[in-house]
């Protein structure tokens, strides 16, 4: 059984990939496979949005996907969603706030997480392996954000976005109870909001209480808008390109 | 060295459809609603939103792997976009994706439909279970 082909032919076309992360996503792709997929994730930059759900993620990652790529350069984002615990199935609407983006160096994909804790699915970092291994560069990865941390996502991703919205009322609570412990930096989003100044302060003032979260960024966005993701894209590139 | 498996063998694997809302008109409960009723029946419901064309259908379809493409369409357009959608799978290598619609469509218009490939078309007001009740037979054929 040679299993090199799947992986040798994803650059051929969409469809094999896809494939794959099916199988993935099935339980399907045996383990060799799985230590390949392994490996390839790390050659692209892998960019985890965290935060509660209608914080605004995939609104800001439509527009992300604009600013941070390159022409020609092929860019992936992947969505999570819950899966019901009664019926196993799911309702994956992240491609709703993409609209219309759409061309062949831009692959979205839905996953389900079938019971997975922590926000992903159990099969997201071999899928980002696998889109890895067909050229796609950087990968977003969308977390479930049921108000619940998200922190597995942290182990394996290159930069942890978290989103905050100042209509939510636990949004800063939640940054208090623990999304701290995993940001790389903060997006307070739905900046047209009439209570967000205050909800900057608030969490200004708490990353000043302690010495690891004094440095990390806060970015202030109106992702409806698309306004201040330029300056967050601006920061990923010059962070990451120098690597 | 074959992958194959058919969500058949397995059942315990969710189904994934995408379900998506072509054309110019801004009604989205309807399609809402067989959505969340598909998620209740143990579907992966991948759902587009409003205002999409067929290159955005069929692209999403091959993206996200699902073998079904349920399209909802109330503008009248469908003569024109769903045979559209069913070209442009084939010309991305997926002619295995069937795709079935559902909306004012005559009966006429359905016949003629059925020969440019789509699979089946649903009228208005047809039960959600009928619907389902469907792709589960398709699904367990192939
Ligand atoms: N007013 C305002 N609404 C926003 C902003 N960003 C997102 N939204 C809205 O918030 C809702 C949830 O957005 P979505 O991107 O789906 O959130 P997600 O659940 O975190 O992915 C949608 O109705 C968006 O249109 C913003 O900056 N300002
Ligand atoms: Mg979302």
């Amino acid at each position: 059984m040679s299993l090199a082909l799947p992986l040798t032919h994803l650059k051929a076309g969409k469809r094999n990939l896809a494939r794959l992360i099916t199988y993935l996503e099935n339980g399907q792709a045996p383990r060799t496979i799985l230590s390949a997929l392994d490996a390839a994730r790390k050659k692209s930059l892998l960019i985890g949005i965290t935060g509660a759900a209608g914080a605004g993620k995939s609104t800001l990652s439509a527009h992300l996907i604009q600013h941070l790529r390159r022409p020609r350069q092929k860019i992936a984002f992947i969505g999570c969603d819950p899966s019901s615990p009664y019926s196993g199935g799911a309702f994956l609407g992240d491609r709703v706030r993409l609209g219309a983006l759409r061309d062949e160096n831009l692959f979205v994909r839905s996953m389900a997480t079938r019971g997975a804790p922590g926000g992903i699915a159990r099969a997201t970092p071999a899928a980002c392996g696998a889109l890895a291994l067909a050229g796609y560069n950087p990968i977003i990865i969308e977390s479930v954000g049921a108000g619940q941390l998200d922190v597995a996502i942290k182990r394996w991703v290159d930069l942890a976005v978290v989103v905050l919205a100042p209509d939510h009322a636990d949004s800063i609570q939640l940054a208090k109870a623990g999304l701290l412990e995993i940001a790389d930096l903060f997006v307070l989003n739905k900046m047209d909001h009439p209570h967000s100044r205050r909800a900057e302060q608030n969490l200004k003032s708490h990353l000043s209480l302690n010495r690891n979260t004094i440095e990390i960024p806060v970015f202030r966005t109106v992702a409806t808008r698309g306004s201040g993701v330029r300056e967050l894209a601006r920061w990923i590139q010059d962070r990451f390109d120098s690597q | 060295m074959s992958l194959r498996l058919s969500y058949s063998k397995k059942r315990r694997i969710p189904p994934r459809i995408l379900v998506a809302k072509l054309g110019l008109d801004g009604h989205d409960r309807g399609i809402k609603i067989i959505a969340h009723a598909l998620r209740d029946a143990g579907y992966e419901v991948i759902y587009t939103g409003l205002f999409q064309t067929p290159e955005v259908v069929a692209q999403a379809a091959v993206e996200e792997d699902v073998r079904i493409v349920a399209v909802s369409i109330l503008s009248g357009a469908h003569k024109v976009l769903l045979p559209k959608v069913v070209k442009l799978l084939k010309k991305k290598g997926a002619r295995d994706v069937q795709v079935i619609g559902g909306g004012i469509i005559s009966a006429k218009d359905a016949e003629r439909l059925k020969k440019q490939g789509i699979a089946r078309v649903f009228g208005p007001g047809t039960p959600v279970q009928e619907i389902i009740s469907f792709l589960d037979r398709e699904l367990e054929r192939s």
